[in-house]
């Protein structure tokens, strides 16, 4: 009764799961592109105070005698109805915009997946059914409609543009987790753990939770590129960010009496919101490849 | 055989239908008043086919699934009404190794992990304590050092269900259902397992209910046989003596239906059995297999045949055998 | 004996996203007319990917690199997919393992068949409709009007089978491949499908590939039977000849694997080792890791096959040695 073959020895892997996942994601050349964009995105974000060549500009500072100059080499995108370089506000927008995308997320997340675990986990209870009576109150707030209510409400502002969002987005994660946490609860391995001995609380976040991850993550990869979206189509249509503020969709807005004559101000913003939203929707197509099924069925067919 | 470890006794599992949305139509009769008892360190094999209930019965007996009727026993005591506390704590005591061995173990747990949650799941041990006590179980079960890192989807079915005995193993059980155990696996690492399992049985005194469709496998590790169909327990017979006496007609059939690796076996030209296995919603009235038995006679139509001691240890559900 | 079909030399690898798998690696076989042919193995043997290339129904990502599959006379590897089309199901039919994914559950039963028998016999669609009727009816399934009229989620996993013969005997074919016929059957049904194909060889006098893992069946179906392991064709024999002298290591030590009531009490042969990763499949002789009569020759070199007897070929050294009673 011995062993199998072995080949090399293996030492403690405490993340083997994402060496795997890293593995099968270089490959994919589409998400390692993506993946680099969202990287420049990510440290323009950072340094945009440091690297940007007109610093003063960013924070509103107007400069007369320099308004809607064409792009050239001293301003790369050309100036603004204030004269300020259009380069440095889009640099700056980027620290604007991927912080909205994240907070929106972030906070969708912290609402909706703890509802959706607990939903799922005890389907067929009244708690399940409460949460997801409330979940779908909530689903049927259109976003905008919620901004212009807030907006009315609380004022115009970035902030209570992302709060808008993130309560009609949350459902949509409760959603997500829950269908994932009541197919899972069915599965061999949960129904092992049970004969084992383990506790309830420890299957939820031992099986229930890290096994529901891999759409989760994938979702919310491409959602911060849909928040960005909105959180920009919310600050052009004025609920938003608020002028001077650099961020894209004013930007676009401002820029849209101007398209004719001075159509740099608002195609770059423009294009900057299309790249980035672009980069994280592959970024999470990659992502999807990357978990699960793809390991799955490569490994059956050998 | 010794001591009674597990008994069931008039076990019953009947899962609601329903059709419309909140209408129970119907039951599932998944298990409709079985006897059963496993002794201490030996196995008792239950064989059927799909459907008759058996993989329900196995995981009914360890209270995986809460019986709708009947009592159980395990080393003595009644556990049918033990509340959900005490009944945790007797986990320790009873486990479960399921078919597909790649289903069982969470796809995202490295080999270490799933083997200490049996441990953590009634210990505090320290981390390298729990390293010591996976390693040396891994070894129990014939695997290396270098699989404890390693995932389910890394492995082979053999070596992964060889993972899921090691975590069924912990903290030394006394009962053990297997459910279809060697069922997915190869022929050659069916051997292997098989003959772990055996030795499992001798080192650590364990009891095995041991679940399969596979005749020959059962007729081969088990001390003991019982036979289901829809339900109910036809024939119970001491292992060798299948082969000898089947008194069931059910019996009979199945022992004729298997193809066997041996050539020259004297094979009466095979029973055709007509019909197909009832549905368990509706099964037929009185003895369940009448409408497909050559022997049936009026009354098995009615009066529904009761497990009796036909000879010595030998137990049948059968108006005409008895 | 005449010979219907015979695989020369087949080497097929599949390009994954792994590497290489190199499945079949110099695979040769013939099936005489009116016999029943028993391919055996395991998992990753290569059994079913040898039909598949039989009939010419390998993924996009197989690549045949050698060999020759001649049916009546014909390569088949060179045939275009058109001629293979007209092959399928008329000369060459295929019994898959699961009925339930075989059978397309959108469509009626009465649609899938009579398709299938328009497809190959030039005959009127009122006609069709009749065999259909008859076809069912000799493959055991009651009330075949109703039947017809049926989607196949409606029956259950006997009367699919059963079904899937019927598609497959539709136009007479020369040859049947049946792989895993029932293995995902109950016990009982299996031994009816069993009859039923034996019944089926005896009334159209076709040759038939049964390829299975399950010795039993090999037993009682097969005239000729040959083991597969991991890619290779250990041994070919007929049925009594490889049951009472088995030749190759692997068949010897399969054999007393197996777990049967009258073997009790007593330890089972346990193969150490596990099924080679045919990604990076041992050098030589497949087998040699877990031989234990493993020579030096047999780490470089593939084994040749060899003749023993009237109608015993083995691939192994040991035997060509002259060296056939070990251990």
């Amino acid at each position: 009764m011995t062993s199998e073959e072995s080949s090399k020895p293996v030492k403690r892997r405490r993340f083997g799961e994402l060496e795997i996942i890293a593995h099968v994601l270089r490959s994919d050349l589409l998400s390692m592109f993506a993946l680099a964009i969202i990287l420049i995105i990510i440290f323009t974000a950072i340094f945009a105070p440091f690297i940007a060549p007109y610093k003063s500009d960013i924070w509103g500072t107007p400069r007369p005698g320099y308004k809607f100059l064409p792009p050239s080499l001293s301003h790369l995108f050309g100036t603004d109805y204030l004269g300020r370089d259009v380069f440095s506000l889009v640099l700056m927008g980027a620290r604007i915009s991927l912080m909205a995308g994240l907070v929106v997320v972030t906070l969708s997340l912290l609402i909706g997946c703890p509802l959706g675990v607990i939903a799922g986990y005890f389907r067929g209870t009244a708690l399940d059914e409460t949460i997801m009576r409330i979940t779908d109150m909530f689903l049927a707030l259109p976003p905008l409609l919620l901004a212009i209510a807030i907006a009315a409400t609380l004022g115009y502002s970035l902030t209570n543009a992302m709060i808008a969002i993130a309560i009609s987005w949350w459902p949509w994660y409760t959603r997500l987790m829950r269908a994932q946490a009541a197919s899972l609860r069915e599965r061999p391995f949960v129904e092992a753990a049970r004969g084992l001995g383990v506790g309830e609380l420890p299957i939820v976040f031992r099986h229930i939770l890290p096994n529901s991850l891999a759409p989760i993550i994938v979702q919310a990869t491409m959602d911060v590129g849909s928040a960005i979206l909105l959180t920009s189509a919310l600050s052009f249509l004025g609920l938003g960010a608020q002028p001077p503020t650099p961020e894209w969709g004013l930007m676009v807005n401002l820029g849209r009496t101007y398209i004719r004559n001075y159509w740099w101000y608002a195609t770059f913003p423009g294009l900057a919101i299309f790249v980035t939203v672009m980069a994280f929707n592959l970024l999470g197509d990659g992502l999807r490849k990357a978990l699960d099924p793809r390991l799955r069925i490569i490994r059956r067919l050998l | 055989m010794g001591k009674t470890l597990v008994e069931a006794q008039n076990l019953k599992k009947y899962f609601p239908f329903r059709k419309w949305l909140f209408r129970t139509v119907g039951y599932v009769k998944a298990v409709d008043g079985v006897d059963i008892d496993v002794g201490v360190k030996s196995t008792h094999g239950l064989i059927g086919e799909s459907g008759c209930g058996k993989t329900t019965l196995g995981k009914t007996i360890i209270r995986l699934i809460e019986p709708t009727d009947g009592k159980i026993f395990f080393d003595g005591a009644e556990i049918t009404g033990l509340g959900k506390k005490e009944l945790r704590k007797l986990r320790k005591h009873m486990r479960i190794v399921f078919q597909d061995p790649f289903s069982s173990l969470d796809p995202r747990m490295c080999v270490r992990d799933q083997v200490a949650e049996g441990i953590k799941a009634f210990t505090r041990a320290s981390r390298e304590e729990i390293d010591e006590e996976a390693l040396k179980l891994l070894k129990l079960v014939g695997l290396k050092e270098e699989h404890l890192w390693r995932y389910p989807h890394e492995l082979s079915g053999g070596q992964n269900q060889r993972v899921a005995i090691a975590r069924a193993i912990t903290l030394n059980p006394k009962f053990l259902v297997l459910d279809e155990p060697t069922s997915a696996l190869d022929v050659s690492v069916q051997a292997q397992i098989l003959e772990l399992l055996k030795d499992l049985q001798d080192r650590f005194n364990l009891s095995y209910l041991f679940i399969s469709h596979d005749l020959s496998v059962v007729g081969y590790i088990s001390d003991e046989i019982s036979i289901m169909y829809v339900g109910n327990i036809v024939e119970r017979v001491e292992a060798p003596k299948m082969w000898e006496n089947a008194l069931h007609p059910y019996t009979q059939f199945l022992l004729s239906a298997i193809p066997v690796p041996e050539l020259d076996v004297k094979k009466e030209k095979r029973m055709m059995l007509k019909g197909e296995v009832p549905s368990p919603v509706n099964p037929p009235s009185g003895c369940r297999f009448h409408p497909r038995c050559p022997h049936a006679m009026d009354v098995c139509k009615t009066k529904k045949p009761e497990l009796v001691e036909a000879e010595h240890k030998h137990f049948v559900a059968c108006h005409k055998a008895v | 004996m005449k010979t219907l079909l015979s695989v020369k030399n087949l080497v097929l690898h599949f390009d994954t996203y792994y590497g290489t798998v190199k499945a079949l690696e110099g695979v040769s076989f013939d099936v005489g007319k009116e016999e029943v042919f028993g391919l055996v193995g395991e998992t990753g043997c290569g059994k079913t990917v040898t039909s598949l290339a039989v009939i010419k129904l390998l993924p996009e990502n197989a690549m045949i690199l050698d060999g020759k599959v001649i049916f009546k006379g014909e390569n088949l590897l060179d045939k275009s997919e058109k001629e293979m089309q007209n092959i399928r199901g008329k000369e060459i039919s295929m019994i898959f393992q699961d009925p339930s994914t075989s059978l397309n559950p959108i469509f009626k039963i009465k649609d899938q068949l009579v398709r299938v028998i328009l497809t190959h016999q030039k005959i009127g669609k009122k006609e069709a409709y009749r065999k259909g009727v008859n076809l069912l009816k000799s493959v055991g399934l009651p009330d075949p009007e109703r039947l017809m009229n049926s989607y196949p989620f409606e029956l259950s996993g006997g009367m699919q089978q059963r079904v899937m013969i019927a598609i497959a005997i539709s136009s007479n074919p020369d040859l049947l491949i049946a792989d895993e016929p029932t293995s995902n059957l109950d016990v009982t049904i299996q031994a009816q499908i069993l009859e039923l194909i034996k019944k089926c060889r005896e009334e159209t006098r076709a040759s038939v590939l049964f390829i299975t893992h399950d010795f039993g069946i090999v037993t009682e179906m097969c005239d000729r039977v040959g083991v597969m392991y991991a890619g290779n064709m250990a041994e070919i024999a007929p049925l009594r000849e490889l049951l009472t002298n088995p030749l190759h290591p692997y068949t010897k030590a399969l054999l007393p694997s197996i777990p049967t009531p009258s073997k009790r009490g007593k330890k089972l042969h346990v193969i150490n080792g596990m099924v080679p990763d045919l990604l990076e499949p041992p050098t030589g002789c497949r087998f040699h890791p877990r031989c234990p009569h493993t020579m030096d020759i047999c780490r470089t070199k593939s084994p040749p096959v060899i003749k023993v007897g009237r109608d015993h070929l083995v691939s192994c050294y040991l035997v060509e040695s002259g060296d056939t009673k070990f251990g």
